[in-house]
């Protein structure tokens, strides 16, 4: 059996869980003001406390990598790899949007994770609990909330959107299609018992990343890019010419 | 719109004392204004208003400055920054969709593309050694009435 700490900052929520494979020994998630930076390492502290865990006896730490909030990420990690390097912990990265569908491992619903990528879009991928694995349905894109809303129509069966769009710019502000229901509050947001659940498959299979270059998942970063390439059309022909 | 015409930095540290008694949780207002104009002056007595009791100062090299007054204000510099991505980086985009805060972002000229639908713009003008000029403009439609109400408020009180 592995016990590992999990976080999660990705977004609004800061929450700290530990877990085994068979039993979430803690968990601390909560939503208020007060920033994760000033939050995350009491919570740590308490949350192994309350699990009556030592932190030498860890076997792993998993973080969740994104895509989220760019700071929240960055503060998550970067606690994630102090810890893991002082304590020459296994890291894990978990993808934010796949934890997030562990809310329901259930066959058969189509799992839409949105999280906020502002100015009226989210991160998007969809995921269908098979065979005890939760299933990528799609890449990870950037949508229009109008435009996921829309797609969902022409997916089969059930489909429950979660993530923090959801009663930021969803719920009873966008029309949805007959097929789509909403996750109420307890499911709707990422939680570091999810990011466990997906870190301890990682850790089993040996998919342990590296303190000294595992990244947050930063997905608007090619967007701006292009941005940038259309501002510069001379430099960026220059960047087409080299490669 | 509305212009005011203050002769000394008291008087344009009370426009914005006025702007702080109004001024709703969930606003962005862009400062323009070249250096030496009072754009420090004016988040200053912005802060003071809403309860920021701290040191209040252009975030030029470290890029924002978060305050916490009566609610959260976030304060952007964005003279030093060369690219958007930078922008991106820093987190700006989220902190612009933040309901309970109050942004305040300086040199927003420098990337006219990335502010959002919806702002206050304050323009300050320098006309003399201390006189200048302030134009209080809203962008999009969400802050109309407030300027509205802003203009009454201001114009009872003398300016």
């Amino acid at each position: 059996m592995s016990v590992v700490l999990a976080i999660d900052t990705a977004t609004q929520v800061s929450s700290v869980a530990v877990a085994s494979e068979t039993r979430l020994f803690a968990e601390l998630t909560m939503q208020a003001r007060l920033t994760h930076s000033e939050t995350l390492l009491p919570h740590i502290e308490q949350v192994l406390k309350m699990a009556n865990v030592e932190k030498e006896d860890l076997d792993g730490l998993a973080v969740s990598l994104g895509p989220g909030s760019f700071t929240g990420l960055r503060i998550g990690l970067a606690a994630a790899k102090a810890i893991c390097y002082a304590l020459k912990l296994p890291l894990i990265g978990v993808p934010t949007l796949e934890a997030l569908a562990w809310h329901y491992p259930v066959p058969g619903v189509r799992v839409m994770t949105l999280l906020d990528a502002q100015k009226g879009n989210a991160y998007r991928q969809s995921f269908c609990f098979q065979e005890g694995h939760m299933e990528a349905m799609d890449e990870i894109t950037v949508a229009g909330l109008r435009e996921v809303a829309a797609s969902c129509s022409e997916m089969n069966g059930p489909v429950v959107l979660l993530g923090d769009v959801v009663p930021k710019k969803i719920a009873g502000k966008l029309e949805l299609p007959e097929n789509v229901a909403l996750a109420p509050p307890h499911l709707v947001m990422p939680r570091a018992a999810c990011v466990a659940q997906v870190g301890l498959r990682k850790l089993a299979a040996g998919e342990v990343g590296n303190v000294m270059d595992m990244e947050p998942v930063y997905i608007r970063r090619s967007e701006a890019e292009v941005l940038w390439e259309k501002r510069h059309p001379e430099a960026a022909e220059g960047k087409a010419a080299e490669a | 719109m509305f212009t005011c015409t203050t002769n000394s930095p008291e008087e344009t540290a009370d426009l914005a004392d006025k702007l702080g008694q109004k001024i709703r949780e969930g606003t962005v207002l862009c400062l323009e204004g070249d250096l030496g104009a009072g754009k420090t002056l004016f988040v200053q007595s912005l802060a003071r208003t809403l309860g920021v009791e701290g040191e209040v100062t252009s975030p030029t090299f470290n890029l924002m400055n978060i305050y916490e007054g009566i609610c959260p204000i976030y304060h952007f510099d964005l003279y030093r920054l060369e690219s958007e991505e930078e922008l991106e980086e820093i987190g700006f985009y989220e902190y612009l969709e933040e309901p309970e805060g109050i942004v305040v972002i300086e040199w927003p000229d420098k990337f006219p593309e990335s502010m959002p639908d919806d702002y206050v713009e304050v323009s300050i003008e320098r006309l003399s050694e201390t006189g200048r000029r302030l134009t209080f403009s809203s962008i999009g439609e969400e802050n109309k009435d407030f300027l509205k109400e802003l203009e009454t408020f201001v114009s009872s009180s003398g300016h």
